[in-house]
């Protein structure tokens, strides 16, 4: 059967979560009571406290930048409509290096404080940026954009009528945008909100240099310090767990409502309102303050760190960690899109069961990277201690592991991560088309293989090219998998910029920290482009 | 010969059966129509033809080739047959010239001799570079249509192709595609819901309903000879009236009528409204309700004074030129060419 190799895949994509759960259930060695009673209520609340914070940071910037952004008219709306997506382009560990480096004793802040004031540094008290307040802020800057888009999204698609009906109704502006607006978007925001949270729990670079006790750093420690894989095991089963929550309470959000999307033929967008004054000069500031604090601000203090550490920088270590780096992102994109292609081809042109059924691969997505790295480990681990028993049988000793450590088992890591985002919008993209150009084709004497390669490739270039994109940045920002599973000796940027933020180099991670920043400028150009695209046509 | 039959085919999507013992001929050279309203089957039937859906039984032969059958189903790039689809379905990336070759296995100069040939045969010389969001709508077809028949199919499989023009375009494009698919003398099977336009472009018109075929025969025939109720009013404008029938005759307000092969008891008559004349004498007297203009002819909505056995008001279409006073009293008579007596339902 064809859907044979799109369920092998799938399993492939579960495997690590299969190894994760089974090596919950085994002995700890006492280590369980003990991490019971000492760690875990830290874990649990400070990931609590982290969550919470910053989903409720992330809605409010977010929410009120899209409402000021899609509902107003001020100067400079359509500069700030783009600019508030920029944070996108750093990882949060990214920003929390340039917030560090800013707000630390020696930064230019505190700096600026004690040339201003004539204080020394025991007159004052400056509130301590790593830490879990710290945490915060720095995941919200870095996230909100998500809760921004969708909200955004949800208010233009809104038809002006049902606020029209509101205010003859007797609301006011605002209570037609609180009473209406709001709850009309929700499902739209619960899901910005949500996509927040389980980044938030997946987050391991940022509170890791911010030496925070959460579930991410605590499974890092249980399998590398304490070496005690069944302990970490329990604690990933446990932050898996929670992104179980936050999906369900965004299932459970939305209840039995329905909202019924007016078809945009008959949309009539809501006017936008024009502020003047004291009010223009507000807005500006509220939608300023998230893109200088998440992006220019920390872009600039990254590229002043980097000039500084410049005559130090080693250039050809440089040139390596690009190319191991560019060599793993490209390699990875090129695995998942061709994997995403094949899966949507197996399951044909129509949507089906077992097409519903590709959307567990979104657990691997949610599943946070050091997660499935530990998994993968687990994975790697027992397929090596089977390798070496067939070899001691065979009479050959070998030397070190075999799959563990190698390039292929950090290859796999991505494609677990990262196939649900390239499927998702290319299966999409696929299903839209269905059969209407196979099927001529089909009955002009065309085999299936020729139609994919004559047909299906070229209509679906534009698909494609933004899921490798996508793919690509987002194996070049990530962090954890790549630290835990790279082969030994490989080095990436992100590893690199780790390695010297946490050895007290801020400065010189800052150089690597700014490619990626780079890097990742690509997937919000691509996004504002078709942000852009849309709304012309739209307008048409 | 035939160019394509389908022998007791039956389909079925899940549990919803599609056609039920489904069989129809096509001869060579000749052009069918298959008509039925949505869901009665046909586009399946078409899509069946071409290989793009495989019955579940019976069999489908193609210019004397069995392409389905038990254990056999031929795949829709080796069965010669040509597809027109309502939504023309041009491949967007490729220029006019590539659409019309895409079916051609044949290389270098002979292709684009026959590229050339077919762009001259739809009337688009010199348009080969162009891509298909630059053509008109009326344009775009006659490509589809070239990009079909340059393969030069066994048969032409059309979808309802033109329903997604204009009415005045439809018309124009429409008479155009007929006649050059007769020049050329292709074997058609045309699948549409609009009963003007099976009758416009057939030889012979099939009329389909829930998976079987109720009627097959000359456009004339089945306009003036429908074998059911169902193919009476698939026309449009008719009415209904309760009669009885003995002895092969209907007694009917209007005279008996004849109803050859109808049992005795209670029976339909189906009036069509060009059958209701208002002039000359008429058994039933009336009086004129309302007279409309429906473009080539008028609809004028009479009630009779006697209800006994009529509906409360009949609708007669007349000539422009037949306008009668609204209020006015006429006698109906019926025109018994157009008027159909059928037993029964139920």
């Amino acid at each position: 059967m064809r859907w044979v190799s799109a369920l092998v895949l799938l399993v492939a994509i579960m495997a690590p979560l299969a190894a994760i759960l089974s090596f919950a259930s085994a002995d700890t060695q006492g280590l369980w009571p003990h991490l019971r009673a000492t760690v875990l209520p830290a874990y649990v609340a400070n990931t609590l406290v982290l969550t919470a914070g910053v989903v409720i940071a992330s809605i409010l910037l977010g929410v009120g930048a899209a409402w000021l952004v899609a509902l107003h008219e001020f100067p400079g709306r359509r500069l700030f409509e783009f600019a508030l997506v920029l944070p996108l382009a750093m990882p949060a560990y990214i920003l929390a290096y340039a917030w560090t480096d800013l707000l630390q004793v020696t930064g230019p802040v505190q700096a600026a404080l004690r040339e201003a004031t004539g204080w020394s540094l025991r007159d004052y008290w400056f509130p301590e940026i790593r830490s879990l307040g710290g945490a915060v802020f720095v995941l919200a800057l870095a996230l909100s954009p998500y809760v921004y888009l969708v909200a955004r999204a949800a208010f233009l698609g809104q038809s002006a009528s049902a606020i029209e009906a509101a205010r003859t109704l007797g609301l006011g502006r605002l209570q037609a945008f609180l009473r209406i607006a709001v709850p009309m978007a929700r499902p739209a925001i619960a899901a910005g909100a949500t996509l927040v949270a389980m980044e938030t729990l997946a987050d391991f670079g940022a509170v890791k240099y911010f030496d925070l006790e959460v579930f991410t750093t605590g499974i890092y420690r249980a399998w590398f310090a304490t070496g005690n894989p069944a302990a970490a095991a329990q604690l990933a089963s446990l932050l898996l767990a929670f992104v179980l929550i936050a999906i369900l309470l965004e299932q459970a959000s939305r209840g039995a409502r329905r909202y019924a999307s007016v078809s945009s033929r008959n949309l009539r967008p809501i006017a936008r309102w024009p502020l003047r004054g004291a009010a223009a000069a507000g807005a500006i500031a509220a939608c300023a303050l998230p893109v200088a604090l998440g992006f220019v601000l920390p872009a600039t203090a990254l590229v002043l760190m980097a000039m500084r550490a410049a005559p130090e920088a080693d250039l050809q270590r440089l040139q390596g960690l690009a190319a191991n780096t560019a060599l793993i992102a490209l390699a990875a994109a090129g695995l998942v899109v061709a994997a995403a292609m094949l899966v949507s081809l197996a399951l044909g042109r129509r949507d089906s069961p077992a097409r519903r059924a590709t959307r567990v691969a979104q657990l691997g997505y949610a599943t946070p990277g050091v997660v499935v790295a530990i998994g993968l480990l687990m994975v790697a681990g027992t397929i090596d201690e089977g390798l070496r028993s067939v070899l001691a049988w065979a009479g050959i000793q070998p030397v070190g592991l075999l799959v563990s450590g190698s390039f292929a088992v950090l290859l796999y890591a991505c494609v677990v991560r990262f196939f649900a985002v390239a499927h998702g919008p290319l299966d999409a993209a696929w299903l839209q088309m269905g059969a209407r150009y196979a099927d001529p084709a089909r009955t002009l004497g065309h085999r299936p293989a020729s139609i994919f390669w004559r047909i299906d490739l070229p209509l679906l270039r534009a698909p494609l090219g933004a899921a490798l994109a996508l793919v690509l940045v987002d194996v070049v920002k990530e962090l954890p998998a790549t630290m835990i599973l790279r082969p030994f000796n490989f080095d990436t940027l992100a590893t690199e910029a780790f390695r010297l933020a946490t050895t007290e180099r801020l400065d010189l991670a800052a150089i690597p920290a700014l490619a990626i920043a780079a890097v990742g400028l690509l997937p919000v150009i691509l996004l504002v482009r078709g942000l852009q695209a849309r709304e012309g046509g739209e307008r048409q | 010969m035939t160019a394509l039959r389908f022998d007791k085919v039956s389909h079925r999507y899940g549990r919803h059966p599609v056609l039920k013992d489904f069989s129809l001929s096509v001869e060579e050279g000749t052009i069918m129509s298959l008509l039925g309203p949505s869901g009665s089957g046909k586009t399946t039937a078409l899509r069946i033809a071409a290989g793009l859906e495989t019955p579940l039984a019976g069999e489908v032969h193609l210019a004397g080739r069995r392409v389905n059958g038990p254990g056999v189903s031929v795949p829709p790039e080796a069965r010669d047959v040509g597809l027109l689809f309502q939504d023309l379905a041009l491949f967007p990336h490729l220029d006019v010239a590539a659409n019309i070759a895409f079916g051609l296995s044949r290389a270098g100069a002979d292709r684009r001799t026959r590229v050339d040939e077919l762009l001259h045969l739809v009337g688009l010389e010199g348009m080969g570079g162009l891509y298909p969001h630059q053509l008109s709508g009326g344009q775009q077809q006659r490509v589809a249509l070239a990009r079909a028949l340059a393969p030069g199919p066994r048969i032409l499989l059309l979808d309802e192709p033109f329903s997604s023009l204009d009415v005045v375009l439809r018309q124009q494009v429409r008479q155009e595609t007929i006649s050059l698919l007769k020049r050329i003398g292709t074997s058609v099977l045309f699948v549409t819901h609009d009963p003007e336009e099976a009758l416009y472009v057939a030889d012979r018109v099939a009329v389909m309903r829930e998976g079987l075929i109720l009627q097959e025969a000359a456009p004339d025939d089945i306009y003036l000879k429908p074998a059911s109720r169902f193919v009476a009013e698939f026309f449009g404008d008719t009415t209904l009236i309760q009669v009885h029938v003995r002895a092969g005759r209907a007694d009917t307000p209007f005279g008996t009528i004849e109803a050859a092969n109808v049992p005795d008891g209670r029976a339909d008559l189906v009036l069509r409204a060009a059958s209701l004349s208002l002039a000359g004498a008429g058994k039933v007297e009336a009086v004129v309700r309302s007279v409309r203009l429906l473009g080539p002819s008028l609809m004028v909505e009479v009630e009779p004074f006697q209800q006994a056995g009529l509906p409360r008001t009949l609708i007669a279409r007349l000539p422009l030129g037949d306008r009668p006073a609204i209020g006015a009293r006429v006698f109906l008579s019926v025109d018994p060419r157009l008027a159909f007596v059928f037993p029964a339902r139920g």
